[in-house]
């Protein structure tokens, strides 16, 4: 991956992620986490802060330290690294919000050129799952290896 | 699986590190509300399938593909019909031969605006026939 990202930590399996995110907000540690889901070989994606002074996470809060391109590549960096080993699995992510989602698609739109060199990209949109491409205002995402 | 996985980041990646000390989040779930949107939208809407929808977005792009290559087939033939050179039509159109070329061999994106031009330069109508997929 060309674009610039935080230096990641993770767990022996590498299921869960984490980084320090550094910006006018200080340093803000960050997690990413792959679950597994009721459908064999679909993970679902999750990231968030973690909570201060506490050994917890904020449910789906990022706080925005200026520097969400870098957060964005450092969470498809994870992505990669995770699907190199799990090379059957399937990522599925959404946003709970329509922003937070707006802010999922830009992430693949910046990286969408690399993304693109190793997954098989897909969006939901108006209860379908199509061929991920730029401008639509998709639901939720999933990639696949290829 | 630790050795694989630090065989992959050693030759890959120096910018991951594994630290164990973070196996504990396996027990911790991040966004249990993403977790329970995502199972409600794979039992819903069914699990994607991806070679499908790779092959369905090839065959539509064929499709549309083939339908670019008719109207530049049907430019060709109405200017000949017309008995006009590409370098005549260009003329006609106001624009380089290139584009011409271009036109009849679909080695461009066109839009209906430029077709529509261009058979109105050489005096044709267009229409279209619809056929509805049962």
């Amino acid at each position: 991956m060309r674009l610039e990202r935080y230096p990641l930590e993770a767990n022996d399996d590498l299921m869960s992620f984490q980084f320090v995110s550094e910006g006018p907000k200080g340093q803000i540690i960050k997690y990413v986490q792959f679950l597994k889901t009721d459908k064999p070989n679909f993970y679902n994606l999750a990231f968030g802060d973690k909570r201060l002074n506490e050994d917890d996470f904020d449910d789906d809060v990022i706080t925005d330290n200026k520097d969400s391109q870098k957060v964005l590549a450092t969470v498809a960096m994870a992505v990669l690294r995770f699907t190199e080993i799990n090379k059957e699995a399937s990522i599925i992510a959404q946003g709970l919000t329509k922003s937070r989602n707006r802010l999922y698609q830009m992430g693949i739109s910046q990286n969408l050129e690399e993304l693109k060199e190793y997954f098989k990209i897909i969006g939901f949109y108006k209860g379908n799952w199509m061929i991920y491409e730029k401008n639509t205002p998709y639901d939720a995402f999933a990639v696949k290896r290829k | 699986m630790i050795k694989e996985v630090e065989k992959i980041l050693t030759l890959q990646d120096r910018d991951i590190t594994i630290n164990s000390r973070l196996n504990y989040l396996n027990d911790k779930v991040l966004s249990p509300k993403k977790l329970q949107m995502a199972n409600e939208l794979l039992a819903r809407y069914g699990v994607p399938d991806f070679e499908k929808i790779l092959l369905e977005d090839e065959a539509k792009k064929a499709k549309l593909q083939e339908g670019l290559n008719q109207i530049g087939a049907l430019i060709k033939q109405t200017r000949l019909q017309r008995h006009l050179s590409e370098e005549e039509l260009a003329a006609l159109l106001g624009v380089e031969n290139t584009v011409v070329f271009k036109l009849e061999n679909n080695d461009t994106s066109v839009s209906m605006e430029t077709i529509l031009k261009v058979f109105h330069v050489l005096e044709a109508e267009l229409s279209f026939i619809v056929t509805l997929k049962q």
